[in-house]
């Protein structure tokens, strides 16, 4: 693919991205839960 | 695999290497530090004995008695009596001692001993005892107490394995007690026989190089100026050192933004890349060399014993507004982070103390407000990066809020009363060490990575929705102000305008300022997108061209929209404004009630935002622009 075709799709590959980012924040908790580690200074194993 | 059937605990006083022992044993890194209260929780992991048997370890917070009133004691005691929610009652103990304090630690080892467990006692670090002249006789100590003696220096390794082989079935038997149990009495003179006999101390006491350091380290009037001194030096160097790496950190953004643009035409999908992920993530990243030297000038004073000392001059001064010694090192780490700091008050013994201390803790500026502060503090200095004036700026900024703290925790201490039982403050001053390299690398890479993995994965995620939100709902317009308008942003700045104005920002920073809630840090990569600063072309310092573009920006009446007065403001919200939601969790935790969490939280945005304001006005009344 050239580098002008790359124009015709992302009009709508940059809405997927945004809307994949806002599923994966709403999501991320029920998946983090189970193998966070982080840091671990405070033991909860939360990012800080 | 088989599980690990018998446990075995790590019990000691404060700062007698428990965890360096436990880090050894078990090959973990669990933070270690040359003072007392490292650790304030169990901490467990398996080892295997030379014989491949495999066995639990338990590291016990330090403890001086198992009568000890503060929390960090209390789960120790609780444990070693079996009286432990999680932790059953350990199958043996291994009392870790300092060899050169042996009269006190061995306190805490007959306390043990009167609780009928098998144990076994680690003369750690005695290589610092001989040093200072003491002879030691491991063999006699064993045939005082009845039970097996091991010499260690557990953080170079040495006696590890004497240790383990130590550790065999059949397991120690219980001594015979030859003091009367339950009598302290009699429990501390038998201690003390027993440490004379094994320990033999010169006659004549020379001071040694620990006792020069202190004289001038712990002098009335020296031991200020080197405090003082010893961080200015920290901060001066955090802006001098890291200007080489993040010279690095911006041409890789250059690069992969030319190639980025090299690859794709003009499109949505090329301005999510360049602009959202590569100028908003890479806004946030180059900061992680400064954040990397905060981490390791903090590990190299926890390391070598300067901050007890801290605490130690600290004292007289904390007691002023109600507060011990103990309270400073909790809020000492807090400069790191709040929230092992909010995790150290476990090591103060009154309860209201501690809850002051949780309460205050915040307003210690942690690592991530320094990427907001490195953007606004050179605005108020002509806008170059480095030099004397900003040190000087940036402690001012650590002060301001350190003060506050300490007059708030003054009001609030007043208004608890006083305790029911009086606490006293107990310091144990190690001898100066030289750092734990190892150690101090590891956790600053640790450190490192965990900034790394947020910016690659909540900030990076925040940043392409606030892209998203810069640009839709699209308008076909060739004027981008009326285009930006347009977009969610636009809309939602101009709702929370009139609140933002009197505090000296426009609808955009207070945007930004409500992105930073995920994470403080955020803030700086929110300015560049919606000011529209373009990284595409710019082969200047980002924060230098996101400063020229905010120094650049007018109200509608012509004045500066970023001059003096608003950046001061915005410094002073960020200061106080409490913008973690990691941290109030842990307050929620420690202080065991929602309601001090949620409390300290609408009092801090509260505090900011009149803080802020006030600050705006009087600036604006004297004639500042």
């Amino acid at each position: 693919m050239n580098v002008e075709e790359t124009a015709n799709w992302q009009s709508w590959a940059a809405p997927v991205v945004v809307v994949a980012a806002f599923l994966w924040l709403l999501l991320r908790r029920r998946f983090k839960r189970s193998r966070s580690k982080g840091c671990n200074d405070c033991g909860t194993g939360k990012s800080c | 695999m088989e599980r690990a059937t018998e446990t075995v605990a790590l019990a000691g006083n404060p700062n007698a290497g428990k965890t360096t022992l436990f880090n050894a044993l078990t090959g973990s890194t669990e933070k270690v530090g040359n003072y007392g209260g490292v650790t304030v929780e169990v901490k467990t992991g398996e080892f295997f004995t030379p014989h491949g048997r495999k066995l639990g370890l338990v590291d016990l917070p330090g403890c001086y008695s198992l009568h000890g009133g503060s929390p960090d004691q209390q789960i120790a005691s609780d444990v070693l009596r079996g009286a432990h929610a999680k932790h059953s009652r350990p199958d043996l103990v291994v009392c870790v001692v300092d060899a050169s304090n042996l009269e006190r630690h061995l306190q805490l080892v007959l306390e043990v001993l009167e609780l009928g467990i098998p144990a076994i006692l680690a003369l750690n670090m005695v290589d610092m005892a001989e040093k200072s002249g003491l002879r030691l006789d491991p063999v006699k100590l064993s045939e005082e107490l009845g039970i097996p003696v091991v010499p260690m220096q557990a953080n170079k390794g040495k006696g590890v394995i004497e240790l383990k082989q130590a550790i065999r079935h059949p397991l120690p038997s219980v001594p015979p007690l030859r003091w009367t149990a339950g009598d302290a009495e009699s429990r501390r003179n038998f201690g003390l026989q027993a440490a004379a006999i094994a320990a033999r101390r010169p006659t004549v006491h020379d001071a040694n190089v620990s006792d020069r350091i202190d004289a001038v380290l712990l002098h009335p009037v020296f031991g200020w100026v080197a405090f003082i001194g010893i961080m200015f030096a920290l901060f001066w160097s955090i802006f001098s050192f890291a200007g080489i790496p993040m010279g690095w950190i911006e041409s890789l953004q250059d690069a992969s933004v030319g190639a980025v643009e090299s690859r794709m035409a003009e499109g949505d999908l090329r301005d999510l890349i360049t602009q959202g992920i590569i100028g908003g993530v890479g806004a946030v990243v180059i900061f992680l060399p400064q954040i990397l030297l905060l981490f390791f000038f903090i590990g190299l004073l926890e390391s070598s014993g300067y901050m007890s000392r801290a605490a130690f001059l600290m004292d007289g001064f904390m007691a002023r507004v109600g507060l011990s010694g103990k309270a400073f090192l909790p809020l000492l780490s807090s400069y790191a982070c709040a929230i092992p700091g909010v995790m150290a008050t476990r090591t103060i013994d009154s309860a209201k103390e501690r809850l002051v201390t949780i309460f205050v803790a915040p307003w210690m500026s942690c690592s991530a407000r320094l990427p907001v502060y490195l953007l606004l503090v050179p605005m108020l200095l002509g806008g170059s990066e480095g030099g004397a004036k900003q040190a000087l700026i940036f402690l001012s900024i650590y002060v301001v809020g350190t003060l506050t703290a300490f007059v708030v925790a003054g009001i609030l201490r007043g208004r608890l009363g006083p305790d029911e039982v009086k606490s006293h403050f107990l310091l144990e001053l190690p001898p100066y060490r030289w750092p734990q390299w190892g150690y101090i690398f590891r956790h600053v890479l640790d450190r490192g990575w965990a900034f790394l993995r947020n910016a690659g994965t909540v900030i990076l995620a925040l940043m392409i929705l606030l892209w998203a939100a810069t640009t839709y709902p699209k308008l076909d317009s060739d004027d981008p102000g009326e285009v930006l308008d347009h977009t969610i942003v636009g809309r939602v700045s101009h709702f929370i305008e009139p609140v933002m104005r009197p505090m000296g920002f426009d609808g955009r920073t207070g945007t930004a300022i409500l992105t930073s809630f995920a994470a403080r840090e955020v803030f700086v990569g929110s300015m560049a997108q919606l000011f529209q600063v373009d990284v595409v072309d710019d082969e200047k310092e980002t924060r230098t061209h996101i400063r020229e573009k905010l120094v650049s920006e007018k109200w509608p009446d012509g004045r500066p929209m970023f001059g003096t007065a608003s950046v001061i403001s915005l410094l002073i919200f960020y200061i106080y404004a409490l913008q973690c939601l990691p941290t109030s969790a842990v307050v929620a935790r420690e202080a065991g009630s929602m309601k001090w969490a949620v409390g300290q939280f609408i009092f801090m945005m509260l505090f900011a935002s009149l803080a802020s304001l006030v600050v705006y006005q009087v600036l604006r009344a004297l004639g500042v622009s």
